[in-house]
């Protein structure tokens, strides 16, 4: 712990720590115009305020505010990486004057998607099913533990996370970004991540997709079920397919709520004439 | 039932004030969600049962980037209430809470909506310096704009309960099929999604290691899970090798251009 505050004045844990503590509220604005740039400037409000105390510096205190709500956008488990580093950037446009300060919208911008790749991939793919796989089976049994080891397993990473990566990115600031990008880090913990996310998605169609058809027709003698047949080959091979399909579709920009419509209507219409 | 509808839209409101507060959207997920019915309604073997089977059935719906497939929560808040209350068994609640969700979903993206109009007023805040109003209005909007998901959950119990009970016991059988098929089908929706998030062409040999596994070998998602990071590690260092021996080439070529000397060590 004392090589992660390494290097900051007292007054500056506190304020770093601030960060951490109010980037929990970062979701709670959510909307389709800004996402979450008011979350990023209530997250960077007491350390702004820090930076530009008292009356006099009223105006530059406001143009901070109005830097940060711009937009933003990350997977909110791991959105200190975003704000500390945002912070230090802010302190830097304070104390270096040939700093542009229109760079921590643009690192803003740049960081966003990757950031939440591997936060996706990470926090609500990976993490999230392990901890539903080992709570599950207790709510099952009726059990409050089910809720309570869900959670708790969830936010142990969560909170150890957001913790290290608020002192890590504000420290490392802005040149960080550009030096994980020209020593190969981003790219290789993107991959990695993108792996880990691509298993369990695969995982979790397995388990959770599936194309109940139970049309069955005769040969011979015996009747054979059509679906006991793709499963005899792979099981959930249906699955597998309709996944990628509707995949096929989100990316040529079909809305997905016309796909959840249509497979409505497919399932009742199935339903009604007796394929499933 | 004014008690029983209102400790269920308390439910919904928690759930989602908690999730909107703390950044944390586990709050929302079923297996919480559930439980949280359970003790507030009295009831918290049947509110985890609930919660544990549709969090089962929406392990695949996840709401990133603000795209949802279905709105769980709400699903999930109805289902473990309307079976607390009403006795229901959960497949009996699930043939409603299914199509619920996407009610759910449609409220939620009225309140989204509303939300995006206050952006203005927030920016006014921040123009004449009143921060302190600025987060105060902030963390209130949540915490109003949620009582609209509540209040339709709380008049779809207390008002739909009779309307509910003849609904579950007229349902002709081919719905309740068809709404189990629906269930089986949605989460690739959620796969969708989640794919178009992370999908890469080169890695999608993964996604189909992932499924080889699950659906051949009687394993655990655990036991995938920690498959999948040692793959990840191990193609992460080979990654990083294979760029530091680039970079050693690119600069080794480098030198080669600018001093010949250097030629007869490269040729070792």
């Amino acid at each position: 712990m004392t090589k992660l505050t390494e290097g900051l004045s007292k007054e500056e844990i506190k304020q770093v720590r601030t960060i951490f503590f109010r980037t929990f509220n970062v979701a709670a604005c959510y909307n389709h115009v800004r996402q979450f740039g008011h979350g990023c400037a209530h997250t960077l409000r007491k350390y702004i305020e820090w930076l530009y105390p008292g009356e006099e510096n009223k105006e530059k205190r406001i143009e901070a505010m109005q830097r940060e709500s711009v937009l933003y956008n990350i997977t909110p488990f791991i959105s200190t990486l975003g704000t500390g580093l945002f912070a230090s950037m802010e302190k830097e446009v304070k104390e270096n004057p040939d700093f542009d300060p229109s760079t921590i919208n643009s690192i803003k911008v740049s960081i966003m998607g990757p950031a939440s790749g591997i936060g996706d991939s990470l926090f609500w793919v990976t993490l999230r099913v392990m901890c539903a796989s080992i709570a599950i089976p207790f709510a099952l049994k009726g059990s409050i533990l089910g809720a309570i080891i869900f959670m708790g397993s969830f936010d142990l990473v969560h909170f150890f996370c957001k913790y290290y990566l608020t002192f890590i990115s504000y420290k490392a600031g802005s040149s960080f970004i550009a030096k994980a990008f020209k020593n190969g880090l981003l790219p290789a913990i993107t991959r990695a991540a993108t792996i880990m996310g691509l298993v369990m998605v695969g995982c979790m169609i397995s388990s959770t997709v599936d194309v109940p058809f139970s049309l069955a027709f005769s040969a011979g003698d015996t009747e054979v079920a059509l679906v006991s047949i793709f499963n005899d080959i792979i099981p959930g091979l249906l699955g597998l397919l309709l996944s990628l399909g509707v995949f096929k579709m989100i990316r040529k920009k079909v809305n997905p709520n016309l796909i959840i419509v249509f497979l409505f209507v497919f399932a009742l219409a199935g339903a009604a004439i007796g394929i499933f | 039932m004014f008690l029983n509808a209102f400790l269920a839209a308390l439910t919904l409101y928690l759930s989602e004030l908690g999730s909107s507060w703390t950044g944390n959207q586990m709050l929302k997920r079923p297996i919480v969600v559930g439980t949280l019915a359970g003790i507030l309604l009295g009831d918290i073997t049947t509110g985890a049962i609930v919660g544990g089977q549709l969090e089962l059935l929406y392990l695949g719906i996840v709401n990133v980037g603000g795209v949802e497939a279905t709105d769980a929560c709400f699903s999930t808040a109805f289902a473990a209430a309307i079976c607390i209350i009403f006795n229901y068994s959960w497949e009996q609640a699930l043939v409603i809470a299914v199509p619920i969700g996407y009610l759910g979903l449609f409220i939620s993206n009225v309140r989204l909506f509303i939300n995006s109009l206050l952006v203005p007023a927030l920016d006014k805040l921040i123009a004449k310096d009143k921060m302190k109003q600025f987060s105060f209005a902030y963390l209130a909007t949540p915490a109003i704009l949620l009582l609209i998901p509540a209040t339709a959950l709380f008049l779809g119990i207390y008002i739909g309960a009779d309307l509910l009970e003849t609904v579950i016991a007229n349902l002709p059988p081919f719905l309740s099929t068809g709404m189990a098929a629906a269930g089986k089908m949605l989460p690739a929706v959620g796969m969708g999604i989640l794919l178009n998030y992370i999908w890469d062409d080169k890695l999608s040999i993964y996604l189909l290691f992932g499924f080889a596994v699950s659906a051949f070998l009687d394993v655990t998602n655990i036991f995938i899970a920690i498959l999948a990071l040692f793959l990840a590690y191990l193609d992460m260092t080979r990654f990083m090798d294979r760029k530091k021996n680039d970079d050693i080439i690119q600069s080794a070529s480098n030198e080669t251009n600018n001093n010949h000397e250097v030629e007869g060590f490269l040729n070792d």
